[in-house]
C-alpha cells in the first residue's frame, strides 16, 4: 500500500431544506469546493466513490441521476450505501483505491437530501421476518440499546445533555453546520420532548440536506498539490450481527467500534488515545452514544465517560477536543455525514478548519457508525 | 428570483420475501401450538429466538430446535413517543407504546417485542414478563400481543400450575426437534408501502418548466467550453463540469432520433432544432408504420400546465 492523503475537502452548507438545488447541483456544489480546495479539476481526478442511502429519495440508482453532479463522466464511478457508515466507508473504499496503486488522485462524495423523501419510512423497511412487525425507528432502537448502558455505566441524562450542549455550541463556530444554537442550556435539551425514554428531542441528531467531499492523492503527487496533506494512516471498518437482539448489550459491549479501533490503533501505534489524538471527529447520531464512544475508543475507563464530559476534557479547549465541526448531533445529511467526518478530521490536520481549528493538529480519528451493524475508524495525521 | 418548482411522486412498493423453512417452522409452531422455537448453535451453544439460520458469530448453519418459555426477562427498554409510519399498516403507530429487548426463558439472546406498560417508572432491567397471547393467532410476531410483567408469586403459582398440567404436554413432542425439517413448507411474506416524494427542481430545471408553463417555450442551456446546446436546459455540463453559460430557445420542432413502439405511442428520443442532445418523451400516431428514424415531429402542448415536463404532452408529426 502507497501513502496516501487527503488534499482537499468541501461541503455545502447544511440545512433542513435545499430547495434551491436539486441532488446533482448539491452534489455539484461540494465536488466542486473539494476540488477547488484541492487546487486541481476534475480532468485530474481519476476515480469517483459516492455514498449516498438511495430508498430515502426514492431513486433506485442515484448514481444515473446524481454521479454527473459528483464529476462521475467517463471515470470509473461506484456507490456505498451502509447506513451512518456509507460515508466513511466510501472514504475507507476511495483510501484502498488510491492506496492500492490503482489511482493517484480520488473524490469522494455524500449527500442526502432527507427533505424530500421518506426517511423513517425507509428506516422502518426492515427486516421482514423479525423486525417489521416490532419496527420502532432508529430513535427506538437507540433508545433501548441506551437503556443498557446508562444502567450498567451509571451515566445521567445531564451528562448526555452536555453533550448535545457542547455539539451545538461548537456548531455555532462552523458556518456549514444545520442546527445553530449557540445559547442552548442543559434544561432546554432536557426539557425537550421525549422521543423515546431517555432521548429528547435535543438528544438527538436532526436531519438534514447537504453534501460533502474529499480529494485523495497518492504520495508523490500530494505533497505536490498540497503543503500539508493529511496522511491517512489507517483505515478499518467492522460489520456485526445484524439483529438487534443478538447483541450483547450493543452499546456496552461495542464489538465493531472497539475493534475497529484496536486494529487502527495498532497500525499507527495508538497506547493512550486520550493523550495521543489531538482532536476527534466521531459519529454520534445521540447524545448518549458519544459517551459510549468514549469508552469503545478508550479515551476513558469503562464507567468514567459521564465524568469526561463533566470534566470538560473534550470541549473545544479541553485535552481531546471531540466535534469540533458540531458533529452529527448539529449537522445529518446521512450519506455524507461520514465524510463530513473524514473532511473535518483532515480540515484540522491540514490547518484549514477556520474558527473551529483546534491549535496544533498532528493525528485526529474519524469514526462513523452505521445503523448498528457498521463501524469505521480513521486516523489522519500530518505525518506519513 | 426564479420561482422554485417541486416534482411530488408517491411510489407504492411491494415486496414478496421468501421465509424459508426456519421461518416457516417457528410460524406453524407459534401459530397452531402457541409455542416457540429457537435455534441451538451446534458450536457456541447459544438458543437464538427468534431462530436464525446462521449462527454470526461461529458461522455454522443451524438446525437443533430448542422450545422456549414465553416468559423471560427484560434486559432493555424504552418508551416510545416518537410515531413512526408502520411498515406493516402504513399508517402512524400511536404513541405511546413499550419497547424490550426481552431475553426468553431458555434462550440466549433477546427478543424486540412490545411491553403493555407504557410508564417508565414502572419499568426496570431485570423485571420478569410474560407474552399476552391474541385470541385468534395468525402467523406472526404480533400474535403475541405485548409482555406483560408479571409478579414473584403470580409466576410461582403459575409454574406449580404448569408442572401439573405438563404430563399431558410432554406426551405430545415437539415436531421436527432435534432434527432438520424434512418438508419444509413455502412461506413467503408480502409487504408494502407507499412512499411520497418532493423533489427539489432547483433553479435551471424550475425556469425551464415555468418556460414550458407560462410560454410553451422549450429551452436549452448552452455549455461555454464544449459549446453543446443541452436540453433540458441544465445548470452545468456534465462532461465539462462547468457552468452552463446563455439559455437558447431551441425546437419547437425536431427529428426523431430513436424510437421504441408499442402501438400508436412511442417512447423516443427528438433532436430539437438548435439542441445537441436529444429530449427522452412520446410521439403519438395515428399508426405506428409512421415512424421512423429521421421524422420531423411538432410539440403538442397539455391544456393545462403546471410547471412539470407532462405540461408538453407529447410529439406528432410535423
Amino acid at each position: 500500500m502507497r501513502n496516501t492523503a487527503i488534499i482537499g475537502a468541501g461541503q455545502t452548507k447544511h440545512v433542513k431544506a435545499r430547495d434551491d438545488a436539486s441532488q446533482a447541483e448539491l452534489v455539484r456544489q461540494a465536488a466542486t469546493r473539494a476540488l477547488a480546495d484541492a487546487g486541481i479539476t476534475l480532468r485530474d481526478v481519476d476515480a469517483v466513490v459516492l455514498a449516498n442511502m438511495e430508498l430515502f429519495e426514492g431513486r433506485a440508482l442515484p448514481e444515473m441521476w446524481v454521479g454527473e453532479g459528483a464529476g462521475g463522466y467517463l471515470k470509473p464511478t461506484l456507490k456505498i450505501a451502509t447506513g451512518g457508515t456509507s460515508g466513511t466507508s466510501a472514504c475507507i473504499a476511495g483510501y484502498h483505491q488510491c492506496a492500492s496503486g490503482l489511482f493517484d488522485i480520488v473524490l469522494v462524495v455524500g449527500w442526502e437530501k432527507h427533505s424530500e423523501g421518506a426517511t423513517q419510512t425507509g428506516m422502518a423497511l426492515v427486516d421482514p421476518l423479525w423486525d417489521r412487525s416490532v419496527a420502532s425507528g432508529a430513535v427506538g432502537n437507540f433508545a433501548l440499546s441506551i437503556s443498557q448502558y446508562a444502567a450498567e455505566r451509571g451515566v445521567t441524562p445531564t451528562q448526555a445533555a452536555k453533550v448535545a450542549v457542547k455539539a451545538r455550541r461548537n456548531a455555532a463556530k462552523n458556518p456549514y453546520a444545520h442546527l445553530q444554537m449557540p445559547d442552548l442550556t442543559v434544561e432546554q435539551v432536557l426539557n425537550s420532548r421525549m422521543l423515546a425514554d431517555p432521548v429528547h428531542l435535543l438528544d438527538m441528531c436532526p436531519q438534514s440536506d447537504g453534501a460533502c467531499a474529499i480529494v485523495y492523492a497518492a504520495q508523490g503527487v500530494a505533497e505536490k498539490l498540497c503543503a500539508r496533506p493529511a496522511w491517512v494512516r489507517a483505515a478499518v471498518t467492522r460489520h456485526d450481527q445484524p439483529y438487534i437482539g443478538d447483541l450483547d448489550r450493543r452499546l456496552v459491549t461495542m464489538r465493531t467500534l472497539r475493534d475497529a479501533a484496536r486494529a487502527a490503533y495498532q497500525r499507527v501505534g495508538i497506547t493512550e488515545p486520550l493523550k495521543q489524538f489531538d482532536v476527534a471527529e466521531i459519529y454520534e447520531p445521540v447524545s448518549y452514544a458519544e459517551l459510549a464512544w468514549y469508552e469503545a475508543l478508550g479515551f476513558c475507563a469503562e464507567g468514567d465517560a459521564g465524568k469526561l464530559i463533566d470534566d470538560g476534557v473534550t470541549e473545544m479547549s479541553g485535552e481531546l477536543p471531540v466535534n469540533p465541526s458540531g458533529g452529527v448531533l448539529s449537522t445529518n445529511p446521512v450519506g455524507a455525514s461520514g465524510v463530513i467526518r473524514v473532511a473535518e478530521a483532515a480540515l484540522q490536520v491540514m490547518e484549514r478548519a477556520g474558527a473551529h481549528q483546534i491549535p496544533d493538529v498532528r493525528l485526529a480519528l474519524a469514526t462513523g457508525y452505521g445503523v448498528y451493524a457498521w463501524s469505521d475508524v480513521i486516523i489522519l495525521s500530518a505525518d506519513k | 428570483m426564479t420561482e422554485l418548482l417541486k416534482i411530488s411522486h408517491t411510489m407504492t412498493l411491494a415486496w414478496r420475501y421468501g421465509a424459508s423453512w426456519y421461518f416457516a417452522e417457528f410460524i406453524r409452531a407459534l401459530r397452531d401450538e402457541q409455542r416457540l422455537l429457537g435455534l441451538r448453535c451446534p458450536i457456541c451453544r447459544r438458543v437464538y429466538l427468534p431462530p436464525r439460520p446462521v449462527c454470526g458469530n461461529c458461522h455454522a448453519e443451524l438446525r437443533e430446535w430448542v422450545e422456549v418459555k414465553d416468559s423471560g426477562t427484560v434486559r432493555a427498554f424504552t418508551i416510545v413517543h416518537t410515531p413512526i409510519i408502520d411498515p406493516t399498516t402504513g399508517q402512524p403507530r400511536p404513541t405511546p407504546y413499550g419497547m424490550a429487548l426481552i431475553q426468553l426463558d431458555g434462550a440466549d439472546t433477546t427478543l424486540n417485542h412490545y411491553l403493555a406498560e407504557n410508564d417508565p417508572a414502572k419499568l426496570q432491567i431485570g423485571m420478569r414478563v410474560q407474552a399476552v397471547w391474541r385470541a385468534e393467532r395468525k402467523g406472526t410476531l404480533n400474535d403475541i400481543a405485548h409482555f406483560a410483567s408479571i409478579s414473584p408469586i403470580a409466576e410461582r403459582d403459575a409454574q406449580a400450575a404448569s408442572s401439573q398440567a405438563s404430563s399431558s404436554k410432554l406426551q405430545s413432542p415437539i415436531s421436527n426437534l432435534h432434527s432438520p425439517i424434512s418438508n419444509p413448507q413455502s412461506l413467503f411474506i408480502t409487504a408494502g408501502v407507499n412512499l411520497s416524494f418532493n423533489y427539489a427542481a432547483g433553479k435551471a430545471a424550475s425556469r425551464f418548466l415555468i418556460a414550458l408553463r407560462d410560454e410553451k417555450k422549450i429551452f436549452g442551456a448552452r455549455c461555454p467550453s464544449c459549446q453543446r446546446v443541452l436540453v433540458p436546459a441544465r445548470s452545468f455540463c456534465p462532461r465539462c463540469f462547468v457552468d452552463t453559460s446563455d439559455w437558447v430557445e431551441v425546437g419547437p420542432n425536431g427529428t426523431l432520433g430513436a424510437f421504441a413502439a408499442t402501438d400508436n405511442l412511442a417512447f423516443a428520443l427528438i433532436r430539437l432544432d438548435g439542441a445537441d442532445t436529444a429530449l427522452v418523451h412520446r410521439v403519438n400516431v395515428t399508426n405506428a408504420d409512421e415512424l421512423r428514424i429521421g421524422l420531423r415531429v411538432a410539440p403538442v402542448f397539455a391544456e393545462t400546465r403546471r410547471g412539470h415536463i407532462l405540461d408538453l404532452a407529447y410529439f406528432q408529426p410535423a
